[in-house]
Formats: structure tokens, sequence, C-alpha cells
């Protein structure tokens, strides 16, 4: 999955441990795909018609700008993670700002699941898991559903629903999602079989869900 | 985003296998990046490559493959912002030159645009690139839009067509000048306000009240002038006004008010509509505009014919204005029919075409100037996606007007009828039938409820109309319209004055209807399957019944009388199944282990057995009371029509009085007392016929015992009505009505009077009437109100646990005639000679004599001494209720205890009777403790009292009823008991009695006692807890008392009882707050119990609770503005305070302070002074005269300060919380 940074060369990381914005910039473009879809998947269906994934992802970029300094200490393991970091401090912030107060401190939560709370994560995995099931006319049936996908989905453990949000509607690679939850690239692995493996058990509880899903 | 991904996923990684990773990892890794590649690897494939995962393999590999898909079809469609963003910049889009934007919603956003190769001005719809989900959506769409292109009618918006340009996908209208018809309803509704709506209806400018700025929508522009040809005009609404004057005139109007920016509006969207609710900027912008028109308009109002003479921008009104002329007039309805009308022929051609709207409301329907009205965006519901629907929030405006199979994803064409029936609903009644505002709400409204019949918003809204509408919003699409022509010849036929074809339906169709609606319930299939029978052959009945006029009665009488009987039966089922509905009303809420007894105690079969009822009835609403009323109506007229059997007429009587019990339930007493009057003169009838059985009767049920239901009922209802009465501040008849029960009772046969039911019945009769002085004084069951109300087992009497407001409506002052009439003798006379019944003829007649004696011996024990004059510490005159008054109540309880004992004797085992014993102790102590306390030590009883409710609680753990007197006896008893107990021991009764109540009411939280006696225990805890240090946790208490009122108050907004116990926490909590030195809060406190009573705008000149707690409160509002030098404030409320209590001689006491007393707001009463300028007395020169109200409270001493003692001196509800203050107020040491 390194595969991913072919551009993010050497020379390219020294540019910008030298402190030369432009190679910040590029840097950032090359994670720019993954950094979207991070910011699709989690974003606030409130926000979606206030705010563009590129509005946040120009903020971020410009914090990431104003942090060039400290590139070096804190991108030292993974370049991709410190903007995942900032991204989603910068989406927290504006969530804050035009849907409210988090429930919980933000702070304690970007220690734990990389800045999301279990429960948004949630929202969002159903939200997401929802897509297929969008014939027309069926939106109350659909907005049951959603309930009972976010209720199942509820059983699964916070970790269990980050390592599948980051590996597949992230793509995170495992090492990186190692990473953000502070765990041995073998047990986020192992953690990631057994997510997969509760969420097509949680899947399969849920009436003609997975038959739809093909 | 897709192309950066794919850009940089490169193959080579996939096999570098990390040791550390969980093969399935490592296989399910290379799955997925495939899939992100746009491979679709097979999973297969997968299982015969990684052999020793294959089992895990087969079987996540799938949830992979779903995850993986569903992100792209999602990104996919986010992708598209990007060229959304385009939409917002567009200056051109293939042959159409954008001029504006008029309009954006959850499809997309509508355009003003010129087509420039034929020059004409168009709307083009935009679609928003989310709209889609796949190509196969787009081919749906385009689909749609061509066969809408191919309707061609007056009233529905051409589509001229449909095409995509650069990746955007648009169709193209044409452009029509008018208003959505929501903000035609949104214009009317402000401008009803203040002004007369036909035949005055006051409710619904009440309803809304915000501001009535006259509001028009303007618009413009369309050179392509309708052909309007106005149906509406066949009603003689909204006349043609020819379309080139009107554009002239129209731009004219639009130069002169305003800019570019609110110019022309077509087609409106309703996520702009949902903006608009929560922006009312926008509103007062087009107000501001077009308040210069709309003022012009309004002024030349009603009178159209005279408008052609006018200049055009003045003759030129849009629909607002228009419709708005019309509103005082009856040409309104008409109007709106004609609306209904164009609609509903412009659906039916529609339908006939195959092409069903989906999405009819009032902002998809467009009227302009002329009055014709345009359907807009036809079928396109359907191509939206449902998510952006719900993104947007434009699905809730789009599910308002769903009807119920639409929700659960069912639609024809007579699902477009329901929504042009909510549509018109709304247009009749300016609100939306289904007014919630959270999607979920909005559902169960549209599944559950039919909406609220337009009249009993608007009662001028003709009935045939109402009819119509209601009939096209069925809830079930084979009760509506089958056909939207169909509907459109009813509108037709209402504006010319034919009788219409839909009928209104009957009482069996609505509770069948109501029936199915209520599934959850419960009910039995029998149930069900009765209704269905009874709702076939009620109809027969009635057949049956018509032609019983016109027959030959001889030569068809055994056939009729047949069916007759048959069609009795069916009358009984559905009498049947009226009262499972009833019972499932009262039990609502409930969880299934207090299903007690609904059923009347005494009507039981077996009275002996007859549990004792929680005295709990859940949440019923006016609705449901409407419905029972309703069906009520027919079948008391189908009763007295048909001579039904006493069987019959026994159950509509039940019927009745359960009807009587809803109403008292939701606070409305003159209903409920008229309904228990029904009740009773039925149960009358029938009564007589149990007396005086005729032979047939007798020989036709040899076997079955003589029963006294109805004669028993008699009594019962009695109580009730009494009961009633006396919480509605009536105690005169309250007293008179506890007469005629026991002279009633007394004056049966004497084999009814021996049976045990009769003599419970008596019992509690006579126990309510001892508790008299306790209920009015306020002392007792005033508060919690679980006192010696004679509540029989079973007994549903929802305010016998919440008199808290009623105890003041004393007696004494009002009603001491009441008393006399009950004279000592007849009542002497009612018992001994139910002594003598139930001596002689009792069950067990062997022990009647020694019961009796002993009985009266222990009554002796207790009381032998009692004097009610006795001893210098006994009542002063006149500070408590006449002598001859104590006698009676005396000598009520005697015989209540008589006759409980004796039945105790009979049946130890029965709980009611323990109930009922229970309930006598705690009566009245005060009366009993009166003439020498040491003989008769209050607290001996009410402790025995408490161990009988202990006992009770014990043997029957899951009965909330015993829990709720055991709690409400420990609050009752610790009022009593303060003046005993230290107060550690007393504030522990109330602990305990807080803790079982928020047991209780944790678990029925739907049940009102138990909040109130939760209430008022805490704030009597509040209120012991006086001493500084106790302050904070004193505010705690009291600050949980009344969030729990407020939402009583809420809930039951009609029950005047329970806003009084919250203005008295209330007035607690500002007495902390006084005493805290927060004084603003103080005011604050009293402003809102003041304002509890905003809503009545008469006040009784006679003493009743309502005018004596507010005259309290404005007098604690004077002090506060004279301690603040406020003068002329304090003059004010002081005012108001005098006003309030006319019958209080020489008004109220003027407060005079002195220093010491701030912070102690309780205790100017505690120093009266001379009033120098009413010159009045001190309070204790007042008390003589039992009609004269003192003018402040009793001094409060150790020894004479019982608040009972006094209920003369009680300023009305007030006087609880003032002593109750007083003693706080008053340092524990004291």
């Amino acid at each position: 999955m390194n595969d991913r940074l072919p551009s993010e060369t050497p020379e390219l990381v020294n540019r910008v441990i030298r402190g030369d914005t432009d190679a910040l910039s590029e840097l950032f473009n090359v994670h720019r795909a993954r950094l979207w879809r991070m910011v699709n998947f989690r974003m606030d269906p409130r926000l979606a018609g206030r705010i563009d994934a590129d509005d946040i992802l120009q903020e971020a970029w410009m914090r990431a700008i104003d942090r060039i300094d400290s590139f070096l200490v804190d991108a030292s393991r993974s370049t991709f993670i410190w903007f995942r970091m900032i991204v989603t401090q910068t989406m927290l912030d504006l969530h804050r700002r035009h849907v409210g107060a988090q429930k919980r401190s933000a702070a304690k939560e970007i220690s734990i699941h990389g800045g999301w709370s279990s429960q948004s994560t949630s929202v969002s995995l159903a939200r997401h898991l929802l897509g297929h099931l969008s014939s027309p006319s069926n939106a109350a049936i659909r907005m049951e559903l959603s309930s009972q996908l976010e209720t199942a989905l509820s059983t699964m453990s916070d970790i269990d629903r980050e390592v599948l949000a980051m590996r597949h509607f992230e793509e995170l690679t495992n090492s990186e999602t190692a990473q953000v939850l502070g765990m041995t690239e073998q047990a986020a692995s192992a953690r990631y079989v057994r997510a997969l493996s509760r969420l097509r058990h949680v899947l399969t509880a849920i009436p003609g869900f997975m038959d739809d899903a093909t | 985003m897709n192309d950066d991904r794919s850009a940089a996923s490169v193959d080579g990684e996939t096999s570098t296998v990390n040791d550390d990773r969980d093969p399935v990892d490592v296989a399910a890794d290379e799955f997925a990046e495939r899939y992100r590649n746009g491979e679709y690897p097979s999973v297969t494939e997968y299982v015969q490559r990684f052999p020793e995962q294959a089992e895990e393999l087969k079987e996540l590999l799938p949830a992979v493959a779903m995850m993986e898909q569903l992100k792209q079809k999602e990104e996919s469609r986010i992708d598209s912002f990007e060229r959304q963003s385009a939409i917002s910049g567009l200056q051109q889009l293939g042959d159409f030159r954008i001029i504006r934007e008029i309009g954006h919603g959850g499809m997309g956003v509508v355009y003003e645009a010129e087509q420039e190769s034929l020059g004409r001005h168009v709307a083009l719809k935009v679609l928003s690139p989310t709209t889609f989900d796949s190509p196969k959506s787009i081919r749906r769409f385009r689909r749609e839009a061509e066969t809408v292109g191919r309707l061609h009618h007056t009233n529905i918006v051409p589509v001229f067509g449909v095409g995509d340009e650069k990746g955007l996908h648009y169709y193209v209208m044409q452009l029509i000048e008018g208003e959505p018809l929501n903000e035609v309803v949104t214009g009317l509704r402000n401008r009803s306000e203040g002004r007369t709506v036909p035949s005055s209806t006051p409710n619904i400018s009440a309803e809304h009240s915000e501001a009535g700025n006259p509001k028009c929508q303007q618009g413009t522009v369309s050179s392509n002038g309708s052909p309007s040809e106005c149906l509406a005009d066949a009603s003689g609404f909204l006349q043609p006004v020819p379309s080139e004057v009107q554009i002239e005139s129209s731009i004219q109007a639009q130069q002169e008010s305003e800019g570019d920016d609110e110019f022309a509006v077509t087609v409106r969207q309703t996520r702009e509509e949902l903006a608009k609710l929560s922006e009312p900027d926008f509103a007062d912008a087009v107000d501001k505009a077009n308040a210069r028109q709309a003022d012009t308009k309004i002024e030349s109002g009603s009178d159209d014919s005279s408008s052609a003479n006018r200049p055009p921008h003045e003759t030129l009104q849009s629909a607002t204005e228009r419709l708005s002329a019309l509103l005082p007039t009856c040409e309104y309805w008409n109007a709106v029919a004609g609306i209904g009308i164009q609609v509903s022929r412009a659906l039916a051609y529609a339908h006939g075409h195959g092409v069903w709207h989906r999405d009819i409301k009032p902002s998809n329907l467009l009227i302009d100037r002329s009055g014709t009205v345009w359907l807009v965006d036809f079928g396109l519901a359907r191509i939206a996606d449902d998510n952006e629907l719900t993104q947007t929030g434009d699905l809730l405006g789009t599910l308002r007007y769903m009807s119920p199979e639409q929700v659960i994803g069912e639609f024809d064409h007579r699902s477009d009828v329901y929504s042009l029936g909510l549509t018109l609903y709304e247009l009749l009644t300016f609100r939306p039938a289904h007014d919630a505002s959270i999607r979920g709400r909005i559902i169960e409204q549209i599944s559950e409820a039919s909406p609220k019949s337009p009249r009993a918003i608007n009662p001028a809204i003709p009935q045939d109309l109402e009819t119509i509408i209601l009939k096209a919003t069925a809830h079930d699409a084979k009760d509506r319209y089958q056909t939207a022509d169909e509907l459109a010849e009813d509108l037709q036929r209402f504006i010319q004055g034919f009788p219409i074809k839909a009928r209104p339906f009957s009482a069996t169709e609505q509770l069948w209807r109501w029936a199915r609606r209520n599934p959850a319930l419960a009910w039995t299939t029998a149930t069900t399957a009765i209704l269905l029978v009874t709702v076939a052959a009620l109809s027969t009945w009635g057949l049956v019944a018509a032609q019983n006029a016109n027959r030959d009665l001889t030569e068809e009488r055994g056939r009729t009388r047949l069916e007759a009987e048959r069609a009795e039966d069916n009358l009984r089922m559905a009498l049947q199944a009226f009262e499972e509905i009833v019972d499932g009303i009262s039990q609502r809420g409930l969880p299934q282990s207090v299903h007690l007894d609904l059923n009347s105690d005494i009507e039981t079969e077996d009275g002996e057995t007859a549990q004792p009822v929680a005295n709990l009835t859940p949440v019923v609403t006016e609705a449901d009371a409407d419905l029972l009323e309703r069906l009520l109506k027919f079948y008391l007229d189908f009763a007295s029509r048909n001579e039904a059997s006493p069987e019959v007429a026994a159950q509509t009587a039940k019927a009745q009085r359960r009807v009587g019990d809803i109403y008292q339930r939701l606070g409305r007493r003159d209903e409920a007392i008229a309904a228990y009057k029904n009740a009773r003169t039925q149960y009358q009838v029938l009564s007589l016929r149990e007396l005086n059985p005729s032979l047939e009767d007798i020989l036709s049920h040899p076997d079955t015992p003589a029963t006294y239901d109805a004669t028993l009922a008699v009594a019962a209802i009695s109580n009730q009505i009494r009961d009633t009465a006396a919480y509605a501040g009536d105690p005169k008849s309250a007293v008179a009505a506890y007469d005629s029960t026991v002279s009633y009772l007394s004056s049966l046969p004497d084999e009814v009077k021996s049976l045990p039911e009769t003599r419970f019945l008596l019992a509690q009769t006579k126990i309510s009437f001892a508790a008299i002085p306790s209920r009015m004084s306020g002392q007792f069951g005033g508060e919690n109100a679980g006192g010696p109300r004679g509540g029989h087992p079973g007994s549903r009497d929802p305010q016998r646990h919440s008199a808290d407001g009623k105890p003041d409506a004393s007696p004494y002052r009002g009603g001491r005639s009441g008393y006399r009439r009950g004279d000592a003798s007849s009542r002497d006379d009612g018992r001994s000679d139910f002594l003598t019944a139930s001596r002689d003829r009792g069950k067990r007649p062997d022990h009647g004599d020694s019961r009796d004696d002993s009985a009266r011996a222990q009554r002796g024990d207790s009381h032998g001494d009692f004097d009610p004059r006795g001893g210098g510490r006994g009542p002063r005159p006149g500070y408590g209720p006449p002598m001859e008054m104590e006698k009676l109540i005396r000598n009520s309880r005697d015989d209540a205890r008589t006759l409980l004992e004796g039945l105790i004797e009979e049946d130890d085992q029965q709980p009611a009777y323990q109930l009922e014993l229970a309930r006598l102790l705690l009566a009245s102590p005060s009366f009993r403790g009166r003439g020498d306390e040491t003989a008769s030590d209050p607290m001996v009883e009410l402790n025995k009292a408490i161990v009988i409710l202990q006992q009770l609680v014990h043997d029957h753990p899951g009965n909330p009823d015993y829990r709720f007197h055991l709690a409400d006896a420990l609050a009752m008893s610790s009022r009593e008991t303060q003046r005993y107990e230290t107060p550690e021991q007393t504030a522990t009764r109330y602990q305990r009695s807080i803790q079982i109540a928020r047991k209780l009411q944790k678990q029925f939280p739907n049940v009102p006692e138990y909040g109130i006696l939760l209430a008022n225990s805490l704030r009597r805890l509040s209120e012991l807890q006086g001493s500084p240090d106790q302050l904070p946790r004193s505010q705690q208490l009291v600050d949980e008392a009344i969030s729990i009122l407020r939402k009583l108050t809420e809930v039951w907004p009609g029950q005047m009882v329970y806003r009084l116990s919250l203005a008295r926490a209330l007035l607690h909590s500002a007495m902390l707050e006084w005493r805290l030195k927060d004084s603003e809060i103080y005011l604050q406190r009293l402003d809102e119990a003041v304002s509890l009573f905003d809503h009545i705008e008469e006040f009784d000149d006679r003493p009743n609770p309502v005018s004596d707690m507010l005259s309290m409160l404005h007098r604690r509002r004077a002090e506060f503005y004279m301690r603040k030098g406020r003068e002329s404030e304090a003059a004010a409320a002081w005012e108001l305070a005098t006003r309030l209590t006319p019958w209080a001689t020489g008004g109220p006491e003027r407060p005079e302070f002195d220093s010491s007393d701030f912070g102690r707001p309780g205790g100017s009463d505690e120093n009266p002074h001379s009033q120098k300028q009413d010159g009045q007395k001190p309070d204790r020169q007042n008390q003589g005269g039992p009609r004269q109200k003192p003018k402040g409270p009793p001094r409060d001493s150790p020894d004479n300060g019982r608040p009972d003692r006094n209920p003369e001196a009680a300023e009305g509800s007030g006087n609880n919380s003032e002593t109750d203050r007083q003693k706080r107020e008053r340092p524990p040491a004291e």
C-alpha cells in the first residue's frame, strides 16, 4: 500500500523540512485523495450543503503551512498521518462552528480515535453503508433501516468501527491505521479481520441487507 | 479524486506480505485494492489462492466488496459537487442564457433563462448532479420528463424539453408568474390575524400570534401568458385579468417597490421554504417590499368588480391579496374549492396519461394573478434520490403531505388525491394537517392519526367542505375519492350548492378506523372480530328500524323481532367494544401489571374480591374524549330510539360514566358532571327495575339472584359528582351530594342495604364527608390529596390525588347552608338504619350483635370523650366549622368506622376494606383530636393507618395504588406530626414518601397523581428545611418540585389544581430566593406563578382557590415593591390583590415593612401592623366571623398553630403555603 506514496520522495520531504511551502503543497496534493476521502466520510450530513470537502482541505492546507516548522518532529513517522491529523482538527473545528459544540472534549477524542467520536464514526458508517438502499420514495424505510444499522453498528466496539472506517472508507493502510490508533501493526491487522467478521454478522442480522449488496 | 487514487495505486506492493499481518488481512487488502482499481475480483479466486483462509475469506470478502462498492458510489455522488458548484456560477447552458436564479432546492436550481434561439423566457431547472446516482436514474429522469412534456393542461406547467450540457441535466418549463401556495397560506394566515375571518373564528388568529403584517408575494414576467381559464371563476372568485395588462402592471409594481432581487418568483423549492421558516427576515424583506401595494389592496378589498376601474398596478392583486380579501366572506371557501377543482382536474388528466405527480404539496402549486393554479414538478419526486432529499431537509416538506401508503413505499393515483386533500386542508385551516416538526413524528402522525377535523379548528368551515377534505384524506386509499375527477366533481357540487356525494363517516366507521389504527392497544383478535361484525351489523339494524316504521307490524312481527334481537346483540357487542376502547384509552401508558379492575368496583360481579384499583388513569387526550363523546352520542340515540334491553341500557350508562371519568381526568369538570348525571339518570331507570322486578323478569331468570348493580351505581356516581363538584370549588353542591347519597342509600330496601357492597359504599361516602374539613382547609387532602377522600376501590377519580388547589374552597365560607341542609336527623336515620340492616341482615347475622357491640365499644375507647367544644385548647369560636357540623362529621366518622369494622370482620382479607380503614384513620385528625388531645393521640391513629398501608404494600407489592397511599399517608402524617416530632423525624417521613413517590413516578410517568405527590412532598420537605444552612438543599428540593409541576401543567393544562400546586411551589421558591437575597428572582417566580392564571378571564366573585392564590401572589408582589420603594407598582399590585378577593371584607391588609423583615418575606405576615391607610385591625380581631376573611394568617404558636384548625382563616389555597411558610420561617427552635 505504500505504493500510494510514490511521489512522496525524500527530496520533497527534505524541502518541506527546510521550510519550503511549495513543497508542502505538493506533498499535500500527494495525499489529497485520501484526505478528501476522509472528509467525505466523516463530514456531518448537516454540513453537506454548506461546506465543501474542498473548503476543508483548503483550510487544512493553510493550517499545515502554518505548522510547517513542526513538520520534522510531528511528521517524522508518516506525513500522511500528520496531514490527516490537521484535517481532522480542521473538520472538528468547522463542525463545532456550524453544528454546535461537540458532546465530548475534542482533545480527548483525538487522542483516542484520531479525532472522531465513536458515535460519529458509527453514524458515518451507517450513512455510507446505506448508500445502496436509495430506492426512491422509500425514504421512510430507509430511515428505519438507517437507525437499525446504527444500532447494529453500535454493538461493535469503537475500535472495530474505527478500523473498518479507516481501512475501507479512508483507505488507510494497515500500518497507518496502527499508527493512528497507537497499536502494533500485528494488533491492528488482527483487529481488522475481527472487525470484518463482526460487520459481516451485524449486516446479516439486518434482513435483506447483505442480499442487496451486490 | 478517483483518478488520483488509481494513479497512485500500483500492484507491486500487494504481494509484499508483511509478516505481522493476519493473512486474511493481506488477502482482503489486496482484494479491496483491486476493487478500487476498477477490477472486480471474484471471491472464488481468493478462496483458491488462500486455501488456508478459505472459509474466512468466503465469508468476509463479500463484506469488503460491499463496503468498497458503497464507498465508490457515494464518492461519485459527492464528486459531482464540483460540477454542482459549476451550477452556481452558470452563465450559459447551451441555448439558454441564464438571467437569474429564482429558486433552488434539493433537486437543483431554477433559473429564469432566455432561450436564445427562440427569444423566449423560460424557467430552467438544472438538476443537481447529486440527484442522480446512476445512469439508470438519468434515463428514468429523461423518460419521465418526456412523458410530462406530453401533458397539455391548463393547470400543468408545460415542460418544453430536457437536455444535458456540460454534464448538467436540466429541463425547460414555461415561466410562470405566481405564488406558491405555501406562501399564500402564510400570507393569509398572517392577514387573518386581527381580521374577521368567516363567521369570526378568533381561534385562528389566536393560533398564530406572530406579527400580522400583510405579506404578499409579487412576481412578474412571463410573456407567454397563460390561456388562463380559471375554473374558480365559476364560484365568482378570482376574475381573470388580461395577461398583457398583467405583465405590464406587475413590472411596474415591481420597479416601484424594489430592485431586481425580488424579481419574479416562480418555482420555489421547499428547501427555500424551510430556510425561510428559520429566517424570518426573508419574509420581512418581502413584506417590506410589498407593504405598500398590499396595504392598498387590503383597503380595496372585497369588491372585485370595482377594481377594473383602477390603475393597473392597483388592480392587480396577488393571489394572496385576492384570497385575503375574500377571507371575511363565505366566498373564501368557494375559492379554496375552486383551487381544489383546478388541481384535481389537472391530476385527473395526468393520471389519465399514466403520470402521477407524487409530490403534491402547497409549494408545488403556483397560483398566478388570474387565479389559475399551476402544478409544477410532475413526477419528479420519483427521480430525486432520497439521500439527497434527506440531506437537504427537503424530505420534510415533502413528507408532510405524503399519504400513509407512500410512507411505506407504495403509491398510486389516490396518493396524489390524498396529498391534494392535505393541501386544501391547509388552505382552509392555515396550518398543516400533520404539523409535527420532527420527521419521526410526522411519519407517526401520517400513519396513525387522521388529521384533526378542520371544523374543530375553524367552525366556520362548511360541513360539506370538511366532509370532502376528510374523504380525500382518508387513511385508507379505498375510502378516498377513487379518482381525482370524483374529487373535482364533489367540489363543484359544493360550490354550486348541490348535495355532495361524500358522506361523513358514521360513528361506527370512526370506531372501526380508530380501532384499526391503534393496534398498539393490543387488542385481541376477538375484539377485532366483534368490531367487524358490529360495524357490518349496525347498518342492518338501522335498516330494520326504518323498515319497522313502514311495515305492517302484525304481518312481519316475528321476522322483524328476530332481526331486532340480532341487531341488539350486535349493539351490545359494539358497546363492549366501546368499553374496550375506553379501557384502552384509560390504560394507555401503563404496564400490564397495573391493569387492575378498571371496571367500577361496585359493578363487578363479585364485589367481595374486587381489587382496589389504582387510581391511575394515564394520559388521555382531548381527541380521545371527543371521539368517545361522538361514539357515545351514537349509542345513546340508538338506545333511546330502539328501546333497547336493560343490558344494553346498562352498558350505555356505564359507557357514559366512563366518558365522565375521562372528562374529569382532562379537567373538563362541567362536562364530566353532565356525563355523570346522564349516567346516573340511566342507572336510576335501571334501578327501578332492579328494585321492582317484573314478574316476567323473575320468571325468565329464576336462578339468577337479584342484583343491584344499577342501584348501587347510582350512589357511586353521586359520589363522583360530589367529588368533582368539590374539586371544582363548589362545596355547596358537594355537601348536598353527600347528603343525597346517604339518604339514597338509606332509603334502599333492607335486602339491598345489607349487602356488603352497599355498606361499603356508605362507609366510603361517610368517610368522604368526614374528610371535608381537612380537604377544605387544605390541611391534608389539599396537599397530596391522598387523604380521606372516601374513594372506593376501583373508583378512578383522577383528582382524588391531586386536590392541591381545591381544599380551600372552604364550605364554611361559601357553603354553610349546605351543611345545615344536611340536618343531623336524616343522617342519623340513615345511619341507624344501616347499622340495623347490617346487624340483622348481614351475611353472617349470627355475628351481628357482638360485632356491633365490639365496634361500638372500640369506638368508645377511642372517641368516647371526644368533645368538640372541650377544653381551653379547643377551637376558638368561629375558628372552625360550626358545632353542628362537627357533630355530623364525628358521627360520619364513627358510622364509617362501624361499617368498616363490620365488613372487615366478615372478610378480613379484603384489601379494599383495609385501605378504606386506613383512609378513615387518616381523615380529619384535627377533628378527631380536637376535644382532648391527650385522650386520643392523633399520632396513634396516623401510625395505625401507616401500618395498615405498609401491610397492604407488603401483601400486594405489585399494586402501585397501595404504595401511593402509603407515600401519601406518610406525607400527610408528616404535617400532623410536625407538632410532635423533631424536624428530623418529620423530614424522615417526607423522605420516605418522596422515595416511594419517586419510584412510582419513574415507573408510571404518565400518572399525574404520582407526580403531584412527589412534587408536593418535595416542596414540603423543602419548606421544612428552613434553617440558613439548609437553604441550598431546600432550594434544590423545591426546584425539582417546580420542574415536575411545570411538566404536569403542560400535559394537563385544564387541571387548575396542578397550576395551584405549581404556584405554591413557585411562591415557596420565591421565598427562598429572597432569603438568599436574590430579590429579582423572587419577583420572577411570583410573576411566573401569576402567569399560570393568565388564561382565566373572569374570576369568580365567590371565594375560590384561584382568586385567593392570585391575590396572595399580588400581595407578595406589592410587598416586594414596597420594600424596593416602588410605591406606584406596589399600589397597583395591591389594587389587584384587593380586587381579586372582594369577599374578604375590608380587603387584605396593606403591608407595612420594617427593616428587620427584609430577607424574611413571610415575616410581614407574622408581624402585621395596624394599617394606617385602611385602619385595619390586626388579624386576630377579625377572626370572629366565619364569613369574614381574616386580614392575615393567624399567628402561629406551638399550641394553636395547627394550620388545619381554621379553614376560615385560609386565604384561599394560599393559606397552606402561608402557614407552611410561617412554620418554616420560624426557626425550629422557636
